[in-house]
């Protein structure tokens, strides 16, 4: 087994991002200098843009170490219901709990004719074993092994590649799962086996089922990309790590993909978020709030103190799946987002997407309805010469005609003003969604944009929220391939063990306990022993609640009351209120073990050629505005450049709105800065 | 037009997000599972004049017609000197309340001394005093159905947090500690709406805000108008029936009338000839019965997607006629008044079935059912389990209705057996899922029902009930099947005790009680559903092979391997 978590400084590694449209690299060499690649995506065999990009990068892969690979192979199985063939056994009783759900309806909730998304499984693969556990863990119903197996072969008999097992209260007792998944590894070794105490051991059994259902279903399909995508490299005489990034913020090797597929689904959000903390850090940035808007939605995160906030379920078309994930608020709101006036008069944008194909309108590429990129054409703000390095053009004129409509007079500029308002209102709640509802004040904070489109918006969706910093980093709309090249390696695992908070919560033994769980997990993921770092996480709430709110510690003993004080610090700054005559009980533990990377990479300074701005025609809340134009390029290390401006590079425009300021940082990336 | 449209669209955006935003905190932050696991509860911003402006997609029923309570409490009350310390606080069914468990909070919100809006929140209680832990299945009179709370003007320093009316209320409850957490939630849910409502006064000017939230109310009225012009003129009557009124299972139905005449952008909504109220709980007050009305004619509009605000009411003209089940006297008991209004939006859309064929669907199980196992601890102390189950929805043309979900009116969600289990050792859940040949079939299926399987496992024990259809089924429609009717069965030293949809029941140690709640009617002819459908529901056992053979009409060979198609169900993502 390979060891990883350094990787070695000074030699070759990649970053690679698989996105809906392209296929993005970013490559460092052992000076730490960085090479870009980018080709179109190949939906039908993912893998093969990947390494594609990377054999026209032109690097010899045997001299690299390691690549670090982003993919949403794993979402798109799940959202398209092209997973693998998967089963799953229950407990005797409950076959229909992933089929029933929660009985939620989520949106319209007026609607007679109201449609649930499908379950990952549907109900003919659903199969009962005779076994009970009780909610304190004792055996009511012992298992029928034997019983269990005739299920097991029906299942094998249908040419099962995974097995899901998720048996009431398994997460306080595991012993029956346990015994079904050695027996099926034993018996049917080619089968995939997905048990709900090792995928997602918490109570409530939809969720849970869910989560290891995801995970079964999608597996045998990482597991067969990831064979792929490595059989290829090595057939190019790679001899590197491979390693794959998660919801979390941190990468896992890919060896481990299939087992955990579950913890990718968030893989290219999650790895721009940890791209943003790099960049603020070498800035000297420590609260931050991520604006990544791309080509159909706009995904936000907060940090304070360059921790991003973690959630610990995701919902995909509709699902709950139990894993540790960068906690983002996502609008449908992105550059082919479209435009349209609703039944009651008034405008709205997305959540439908002119997507890649056809686009906006100004692609010239069959687009008919008006998106958000034709009223940023219109407005000035993108450039239809510099669009993508100029190997696109933009055609205005066509923009102008789709959105005319949209204006009650049949004025285009006035049309696109509204729209590109409104992006920015929608943008800015996406904002307090992740600050001012959970108590934190934004005004602190620096708003960090990529994305292709971040950039242009930040500063107006600043504006809005009374931030008054926006960090532009290095090539904003290579940001999920750069966090993929930094990314460190991060391990979550939770367990449910429901009691009341006592002295005993968090004290030696316990720590210990959780320490060895590390150490387990470190020597199953080939984490080296003393390479990384262990936190120590209770989800708590007070008797009676549902939900539960999660403490981090270092990981050394706590008294009863620390952990009370801790736990309703929290309550108090999430809920608005503390109440000390309740009794506080822990529902979970929560272990994550940190790798850092130690990657040493420094991105290329703008040339700064100094080239005279061009002055051109823009609109900006509603103001005709004659604004400079440069390319991001000519502004040197240490330059300003008062608003209203335009930068434009090849992946991205930065527009600088009136009353801001942009400078080119010592690090080449720029900051722009409202005076006030 | 001299406002600034897009300014408008985006205030009206931001009022509808700092409702959901209430929910969300409203649901995280409560104590009973009926509220934190099954979703009870309700969020609202009001203006000064107390219109409901803006509300989360949370309960139907308890915020569609919220306003009346609030105009209830402004008729009672003065409310000239409410200060920022003041809130409203009222659960009475006979000043625009619903039943009594549900308690409604309003709180004024002010900037710079001055009154911007109301933020109000409804929650269900799990206990509100009265003649039984869970529900009194005998009373005949509001008051034992628990305490009345006729709108008060309550100071939070003076009167709550041990104050002398939150003592007053919560001494009368047997669950007071639960009680007063849920009041926390909703004091603190509303405490968030109102934060966001001053931010956004801040940030563009109250008038502004002002004008934002008349314009709000004109907007969802358009888009209510421009629904209901896309219906054809006319006029129509349906009907719809309850079991009986659950004093006399066997006894007579009680009909609801329903007279809908549709005349260009507006809509009138006539109950006349419905039945004369009842001396037990299922009469409807007349907030639940006009939130009805209004859902029964959105809920079938091709916009379903409209944000609901008392702006969607103004096109509407309803008439409930006083002393009926839609409208009683004060006084009459209610706490089952779901079922009067969901036979209220079962009658509308009887109606209109001939009005807009396929898009009506057949019945659903739409019926609240309040299922009760309340456990009298030895040590003191009662715990009471609370489900709020839904059954199959009604198919339609084209749709293949939902499983086993909460009614359109209400929209709670099912409790996790694991959580049950944890908070009520008197029980173990010994089964829970779809019911095999229940819906309605039809070219279209209904949904299939529910049942949940309980074993108990203390002496003391005592189920109460509250539901419909165990003797009128779901219909069907366009030639559709009915749905399968509900059933509640105890069984005991090997014998099998059948109960009515109205039930107090003592239970004990060992006893197994069953709750099956019905399917959804069908839509169209079963034999001209399509074939390789009825073949999946076959092989996931959604139906057996007589059904698909005699019901269907599909060529079932008598000793069929199922097919092995392994790939996932689901409407519209069929891929063998």
């Amino acid at each position: 087994m390979k060891h990883f978590g350094g990787g070695g400084s000074g030699a070759n590694r990649i970053g690679v991002e698989i996105g809906g449209t392209f296929t993005d690299l970013v490559w460092s060499g052992p000076d730490g200098r960085l090479h870009t690649g980018k080709t179109p995506s190949t939906p039908d065999a993912l893998h093969e843009a990947v390494l594609t990009v990377i054999s026209e990068a032109g690097m010899p892969l045997g001299d690299v170490a390691g690549i670090t690979h982003g993919s949403t192979v794993a979402t798109n199985a799940l959202i398209m219901r092209k997973g693998a063939s998967a089963g799953l056994l229950t407990t005797d009783g409950f076959r229909d709990v992933v089929i029933v759900g929660r009985g939620d309806r989520d949106h319209g909730v007026y609607d007679m004719q109201y449609r649930r998304p499908a379950p990952p499984i549907r109900r003919g693969m659903i199969r009962e074993v005779p076994e009970r556990i009780g909610p304190d863990g004792e055996i009511i119903v012992p298992l029928d092994l034997e019983a269990a197996w005739r299920e097991v072969e029906a299942f094998l008999s249908q040419g099962v590649e995974g097995i899901a097992i998720s048996l009431i209260h398994a997460y306080r007792n595991p012993v029956h799962e346990r015994a079904l998944a050695d027996m099926i590894r034993q018996r049917a070794p080619h089968v995939a086996v997905s048990a709900s105490h090792e995928v997602s051991p918490e109570f409530r059994e939809y969720e849970r089922s869910v989560t290891t259902v995801v995970n079964a279903f999608v597996g045998p399909v990482v597991e067969s990309y990831v064979h792929l995508l490595d059989a290829g490299l090595r057939d190019d005489a790679y001899n590197g790590l491979l390693k794959i990034m998660q919801s979390n913020g941190g990468a896992m090797p890919a060896d481990a993909a299939g087992a955990n597929a579950v913890r990718m689904l968030l893989s290219g959000p999650a790895a721009g978020v940890r791209a943003a903390m790099w960049f603020a850090e070498r800035n000297g940035i420590k609260d931050v709030i991520t604006l990544d808007m791309g080509g159909t939605s706009t995904d936000v995160a907060i940090a304070q103190g360059l921790v991003p906030s973690m959630v610990p379920e995701l919902k995909i078309d509709g699902l709950p799946v139990r894993t540790a994930s960068v906690d983002m608020a996502t609008i449908g709101a992105g550059g082919g987002s479209i435009a349209t006036i609703d039944p009651g008069g008034f405008l709205a944008v997305g959540p439908e997407s002119a997507g890649a194909v056809p686009g906006p309108v100004c692609y010239g590429r069959g687009g008919t309805r008006p998106t958000v990129t034709d009223a940023q054409v219109i407005a000035g703000l993108l450039r239809p010469q510099q669009f993508f390095g100029g190997r696109m053009e933009l055609s205005g004129s066509a923009a102008k005609a789709a959105l005319a409509p949209l204006d009650s007079g049949g004025d285009a500029t006035r049309a696109a003003d509204a729209v590109l308002r409104l992006v920015n209102s929608n943008m800015a709640a996406a904002v307090r969604l992740v600050s001012t509802g959970r108590g934190i004040d934004p005004r602190d904070f620096t708003l960090v944009a990529y994305g292709g489109g971040g950039p242009l918006h930040a500063a107006m969706v600043a504006g809005e929220l009374g931030i008054t910093r926006v960090l532009v980093p290095w090539s904003p709309g290579l940001a999920s391939a750069f966090g993929l090249l930094i990314a460190d390696t991060l391990i979550d695992a939770a367990q449910s063990d429901l009691h009341g908070l006592n002295d005993t919560s968090l004290d030696a033994a316990r720590c210990n306990d959780l320490r060895a769980r590390c150490h387990e997990l470190a020597r199953t993921y080939g984490l080296e022993e003393g390479g990384y770092g262990i936190e120590i996480g209770l989800d708590m709430r007070y008797v009676g609640q549902a939900f539960e709110l999660t403490v981090w510690t270092e990981g050394r003993a706590r008294a009863k009351e620390e952990l009370r004080r801790l736990f309703e610090d929290e309550h108090r700054a999430s809920y608005g209120y503390a109440r000390a005559r309740l009794d506080v009980e822990v529902v979970s533990y929560r272990i994550r073990l940190t790798a850092s990377s130690d990657a040493r990479i420094s991105t290329p300074l703008p040339a700064g050629k100094g080239n005279v701005p061009e002055e051109v025609p823009i609109s900006i809340a509603g103001a005709d505005l004659v604004a400079k134009a440069l390319a991001r390029n000519d502004l040197a290390v240490g330059g300003k450049v008062s608003g209203p401006a335009i930068l434009s590079e090849p992946t991205s425009t930065t527009v600088v709105p009136p009353e801001w300021e942009a400078e080119c940082l010592t690090t080449g990336d720029l900051i722009l800065r409202r005076f006030s | 037009m001299n406002t600034d449209r897009t300014l408008m669209v985006i205030l009206a955006r931001a009022l509808q997000a700092a409702t959901d935003e209430m929910a969300a905190n409203l649901i995280r932050s409560a104590f009973s599972a009926v509220v934190r696991e099954a979703r009870d509860c309700s969020t609202a911003l009001l203006d000064s004049q107390g219109n409901v402006v803006a509300q989360a997609d949370m309960i139907p029923m308890q915020t569609a017609a919220l306003s009346a309570s609030f105009a209830a409490a402004a008729e009672q009350l003065d409310l000239a000197g409410v200060g920022p310390r003041s809130f409203v606080l009222t659960n009475d069914p006979y000043s625009g309340g619903q039943h009594l468990n549900d308690i409604i909070l309003f709180t004024p919100i002010f900037h710079d001394g001055e009154l911007l809006g109301w933020s109000g929140s409804t929650a269900h209680h799990l206990d509100i005093g009265g003649g039984s832990a869970g529900v009194n299945t005998a009373a005949h009179e509001l008051i034992q159905e628990g305490i009345v709370i006729p709108p008060l003007l309550l100071d939070i320093d003076r009167d709550w947090h041990g104050g002398m009316i939150e003592r007053l209320i919560f001494a009368n409850i047997r669950t007071p500690e639960i009680g007063m957490g849920d009041m926390d939630a909703q004091f603190a849910a509303n405490d968030v709406g109102a934060r966001r409502v001053r931010e956004l006064a801040e940030r563009y000017g109250p008038d502004t805000l002002r004008t934002a939230m008349r314009e709000t109310l004109d907007y969802s009225e358009r888009r209510m108008r421009a629904a209901i012009a896309r219906i054809p003129d006319g006029s129509w009557a349906g009907e719809a029936f309850l079991d009986s009124d659950g004093r006399e299972p066997t006894g007579r139905p009680i009909r609801i009338a329903a007279n809908v005449t549709i005349s260009g952008n507006e809509a009138t909504l006539d109950f006349t000839g419905t039945d004369p109220q009842v001396r037990t709980m299922f009469n409807s007050p007349l907030a639940s019965s006009t939130a009805g009305a209004v859902t029964a004619l959105r809920s079938i509009l091709g916009d379903t997607e409209m944000p609901a605000n008392d702006g969607c009411n103004r096109p509407l003209t309803m008439i409930f006629p006083e002393g009926s089940v839609l409208n009683p006297r004060p006084g009459a008991p209610v706490r089952a008044r779901a079922t009067a209004c969901c036979r209220a939006l079962d009658a509308v859309h009887d109606a209109l079935a001939e009005a807009l064929p396929g898009r009506v669907p057949g019945e659903g199980a739409n019926s609240t059912t309040g299922f009760f196992l309340a456990h009298n601890r030895p040590e003191g102390g009662i715990a009471i389990h609370l489900d709020v189950l839904g059954g199959g929805w009604g198919a339609a043309s084209g749709y293949d209705a939902i499983h086993a979900t909460d009614h359109v009116l209400s929209s709670c969600r099912l409790t996790p057996s694991e959580a049950i289990e944890q908070l009520n050792p008197h029980v173990r859940i010994e089964g829970f899922g779809l019911i095999r040949d229940s819906w309605g079939e039809g070219q279209f299926n209904g949904g299939q029902g529910i049942f949940r399987r309980f074993r108990i496992l203390r002496n003391d024990v005592t189920l109460s009930l509250y539901s419909d259809r165990f003797r009128l089924a779901p219909r069907g429609r366009a030639g559709g099947r009915d749905g399968v009717s509900a059933r509640l069965t105890v069984e005991r030293d090997g014998e099998l005790i059948e109960l009515g949809a109205t039930s107090t029941f003592p239970l004990k140690a060992g006893d197994l009680v069953e709750i099956r709640l019905p399917g959804g009617g069908g839509w169209g002819p079963p034999a001209e559903r399509d074939r390789e459908a009825v073949r999946r529901d076959l092989d996931d056992g959604f139906i057996s092979p007589e059904t698909a053979r005699d019901v269907y009409r599909l060529d079932v060979p008598e000793h069929a391997a199922p097919a092995e198609a392994i790939s996932p169900m689901g409407q519209g993502r069929i891929d063998v």
